[in-house]
């Protein structure tokens, strides 16, 4: 009796310990990030294929050609904007930033932002709005091109809304959201980019994403 | 929701006599005018975060080199005048603020009475640290007149 009064106290005390420094991994393990979009059985490859962010070329502040290749090895979030946004934009920017500067230093983490009015804003225009944002231009990048295919991409690949709009403020109407990107071009998680709580949430999965992406790699 | 509470504010206030937004530059106010000022802020606050701290941000810092600051800015303080035609009318060509250049164009808020105008200016020239005092709507209006446009 005395012993069970003196190793219970223990026993407990060591399960306790056990307990809790299991369930966190496996509680990460089990709300992996989804992956967004349709997806299909292969029967060919026996496998399930997901919906994935189609090629694109747009031209950068740098007049850097930018592609799936620039993001290689990376995970990137990007969104929609354009430089006269009388909107929501200035909000996306600042919160922006905010991922910028805590992913400042990862260079598995970028940055990608559309103009959906490339006749304005010129590789010059976002250049000069990069600059006076202050961020540098291999992490973050901010791009034009085609304007139909800058849609597209808003529209079938990202599954947001960019489009020209003569009523709405500023000649344009688009979603406010982040959108996050895997290294297999596979998008992991959707965000209002003007609402800093969900910026915050945003900012936890591409941790999360870091230390996935790291497990798949050591495994 | 918002509204009754910043109401629930307003009434503690009231009753508490004022403090929260006073500053030196009210102290000579009479005990109506005192109220009105609150009442003022108050409303100005609301009308800030509908039209203006989109871009120029709740805290007035703005967004980098793009879109000026409203905090402590030397040309919010020394052009008050000019400051008022621009909240209604925006802005087209380049200003410096602080020292620094700002060449992105503002929209105007063609639609704000000028009692509202006069609620957001004493807003912006009470907050931050700005030390105006209260803007009446009597005061404002002459200036709101002669504003090119």
């Amino acid at each position: 009796m005395k012993i069970l009064h003196t190793t219970l106290p223990i026993i407990l005390l060591f399960s306790g310990i056990a307990i809790s420094c299991n369930s966190p991994s496996d509680a990460e393990k089990a709300e992996s990030l989804p992956i967004f979009g349709r997806r299909y059985y292969d029967e060919q490859q026996q496998d399930t294929v997901y919906h994935q962010v189609a090629d694109f070329s747009f031209v950068d502040q740098d007049s850097a050609t930018i592609t799936p290749a620039t993001f290689e090895d990376k995970i990137y979030v990007t969104d929609f904007f354009f430089t006269s946004c009388p909107t929501i934009c200035p909000v996306m920017k600042k919160e922006m930033l905010r991922i910028y500067e805590e992913f400042k230093e990862n260079d598995e983490v970028s940055i990608l932002s559309h103009t959906i009015d490339p006749e304005y804003d010129t590789v010059a225009l976002l250049h000069d709005y990069a600059n006076r944002l202050g961020v540098s231009s291999d992490k973050w990048h901010f791009v034009t091109g085609d304007k139909d295919a800058i849609y597209d991409m808003g529209l079938k690949s990202y599954m947001v809304t960019a489009m020209e709009d003569e009523e709405a403020p500023g000649g344009f109407i688009h979603s406010g959201a982040f959108i996050l990107v895997d290294k297999n071009r596979h998008i992991r998680g959707l965000y209002d980019g003007t609402v800093p709580e969900q910026v915050d949430v945003l900012m936890n999965d591409i941790r999360r994403l870091l230390d996935e992406e790291k497990e798949i790699a050591a495994s | 929701m918002r509204r009754s509470l910043l109401f629930a504010i307003f009434l503690l206030v009231l009753s508490c006599g004022g403090g929260k937004y006073q500053n030196a530059a009210t102290e000579a106010l009479s005990h109506t005018e005192k109220l009105r000022y609150e009442q003022y802020m108050i409303q100005g606050q609301q009308l800030y975060t509908t039209h203006c701290s989109n871009c120029h941000q709740e805290d007035g810092s703005g967004l980098g080199r793009l879109i000026p600051p409203l905090a402590q800015s030397d040309y919010l303080l020394s052009n008050r005048d000019r400051t008022l035609c621009i909240i209604k009318h925006g802005l087209e060509e380049k200003i410096i603020v602080n020292g620094e250049d700002y060449q992105q164009a503002m929209p105007g808020n063609p639609s704000l009475s000028d009692i509202e105008i006069a609620q957001i200016a004493t807003f912006i020239y009470n907050s931050w640290g700005h030390e105006l005092g209260y803007m009446a709507v009597k005061d404002i209006s002459p200036t709101l007149d002669t504003c090119q446009k």
